[in-house]
């Protein structure tokens, strides 16, 4: 017997189907309406259920925003609807050399995401969902003192990574990633399943919406299983909320009360503090192991996302790698910053280059 | 007697049905062989619902119907996969489930079964995903290698080296148990 003749007849079998929930299954099909959840219940009642649990964790001390957050006149003039979900930003980051000195890079990104295609079908629906297009705009030593040392170094190419490949990005280039829609930058260590998620539903109210967010927090009270880290590694769960809500705030499609709700929620975060400047809203808080703390930055006149930051935030000159390259640094350093010039709706298409076509785990150019 | 659909009934939404009647039942009992009853239902009907959503884009040059479906369903399944290896890993420790119509069944086999649905299911939750799909759509589906290719949107060579390393897996935990 061949190993997948054994697997067929050993593995246990599925149970025949139930002929009246087949035959309400098939209406539901051919009406296309949406299934179940898969608590079973309807989604009503799973999201009032979800509604009584407090969560809201007040911590004396924490600065808090006090009265409503404005509403978004100018989010009420975007178009509520088009193609992609377009986000535009641009990355300033300091990169430590294999020589030791620092460079200070930009690069811009527009992203375009049809969040109408999920990659469900991705095998048969081969275009991407997703494009980056990323353009590098300049890289320079970070100071005088890093100028002299990349001088020492013989003056060498600085690329959009360390080691300088064929087809890697160098200053005044741009490429497209074709990505499939569920790709997105994960600092929540395991956001949740987005395919899964319609972002555009999320409630607009702050402890709705965290209950809404920990039904995906994994394992429920067990996450020890989930995790492939150290023990020691392992998120909080108030960790994880915070990673995972600046990644749906920062690339995905969310109402302006969504966002709004975000906010309010992030500055509940134990650990959080509110910085108040001339037209900004700053809410920070120290990642997972303490050497940064990221800030999230909006316009309260306006509730959109400014930018998000990462911040040197400890020093620590025996570590070697990541926090630990910045330990030179004076604490306050903005490691890495996201600058966000636009977020909404267009049915603008993104110029992709002659000959590349929109097919997924691709890249176009240079 | 269930008509065998062509491919026009999947463009059709009027002759949908025909593509839901005659495939219905394997993909909700492959799905369920993978996942939990409850959460199988779900993505039996999730599959059939995003089928006929994305019916235009079915190109019967890529392919028939059922490796389309076991696509979409294989697909589903991915978003589950800890719910998946949760399910191995009970089994590699527990065995099958007892079944109430096997009670004369002489109890020597029922350890000896329980024994290799334990070693088959420890050797599954050790496969990478994509060797996993693989296997399980070959046991479970009949799809050939050039289905599955199609079902998962991957090169034939690929579905044969994942073949390969996944057998390799599983005839070292047949042979030497679970580590």
């Amino acid at each position: 017997m061949n190993e997948f003749k054994l697997i067929d007849t050993a593995m246990p079998d599925a149970p025949p189907s139930d002929p009246e929930q087949t035959a309400a299954v098939r209406a539901r099909v051919l009406r296309g309406s949406r299934t179940r959840r898969r608590s079973g219940k309807p989604a009503a009642a799973a999201l009032a259920a979800l509604a009584t649990v407090t969560v809201i964790v007040a911590i004396v001390g924490i600065p808090r925003l006090t009265g409503p957050f404005p509403a978004s006149p100018a989010d009420r003039r975007e178009s509520s609807s088009g193609r992609y979900w377009r986000v535009i930003m641009e990355e300033n980051r300091l990169w430590r050399t294999s020589g030791n000195y620092f460079l200070r890079q930009r690069l811009s990104h527009v992203q375009w995401r049809r969040t109408g295609l999920v990659d469900e079908t991705a095998a048969w629906g081969p275009e991407a969902n997703l494009v980056d297009e990323k353009r590098f705009l300049s890289s320079e030593p970070a100071t005088a003192a890093d100028r002299r040392a990349w001088k020492r170094a013989g003056s060498p190419e600085s690329c959009e990574y360390l080691k300088c490949r064929a087809a890697d990005l160098r200053v005044g280039q741009t490429k497209f990633d074709l990505l499939p829609g569920s790709w997105f930058w994960q600092n929540g260590f395991s956001g949740p399943p987005l395919t899964n998620l319609d972002p555009m539903k999320l409630p607009g109210d702050p402890s709705t919406l965290r209950s809404a967010i920990l039904r995906f927090w994994p394992e429920g009270d067990h996450p020890e299983k989930a995790w492939d880290v150290p023990a020691k590694d392992m998120p909080t769960k108030d960790d994880w909320l915070w990673g995972t809500s600046t990644d749906i705030l920062t690339q995905l499609p969310i109402s302006s009360a969504t966002r709004t709700a975000f906010y309010r929620m992030l500055t509940e975060l134990p650990g959080a503090r509110v910085i108040r400047r001339s037209g900004t809203v700053t809410i920070a808080r120290a990642l997972q192991d303490g050497y940064l703390e990221q800030h999230v930055v909006f316009d309260p006149a306006t509730g959109k996302l400014s930018a998000l930051e990462y911040v040197l935030l400890k020093r620590d000159p025996a570590r070697r790698g990541g926090a630990g390259d910045f330990s030179s640094l004076p604490k306050g350093t903005v490691i890495d910053q996201l600058t966000f010039t636009q977020m909404g709706w267009t049915d603008e298409d993104p110029g992709l280059p002659q000959g590349c076509t929109l097919r997924e785990q691709q890249t176009c150019g240079p | 007697m269930i008509a065998v659909p062509d491919a026009a009934s999947v463009v059709d939404p009027e002759r949908f049905g025909t593509v839901f009647d005659a495939h219905y039942e394997e993909i909700r009992r492959y799905i369920g062989r993978r996942l939990d009853l409850d959460i199988a239902e779900d993505l039996a009907a999730e599959t059939f619902l995003i089928a006929f959503r994305r019916r235009h884009r079915f190109d019967p040059q890529k392919g028939m119907i059922r490796p389309w479906l076991y696509g979409i369903a294989t697909n589903l399944i991915g978003r589950h996969r800890r719910s998946e290896l949760r399910r191995y890993r009970a089994l590699a420790r527990t065995g099958p489930p007892t079944d109430d119509d096997r009670h004369d069944q002489r109890i020597v086999d029922q350890v000896s079964a329980g024994t290799t649905v334990g070693r088959l299911s420890g050797a599954l939750a050790r496969l990478s995903p994509g060797e996993r799909d693989v296997v399980l759509l070959i046991a479970y589906s009949g799809l050939t290698y050039d289905e599955v290719a199609a079902a998962l949107g991957i090169a034939y060579g690929t579905v044969a080296s994942r073949l390969n390393r996944a057998r390799t897996k599983l005839n070292e935990s047949l042979r030497w148990g679970p580590e």
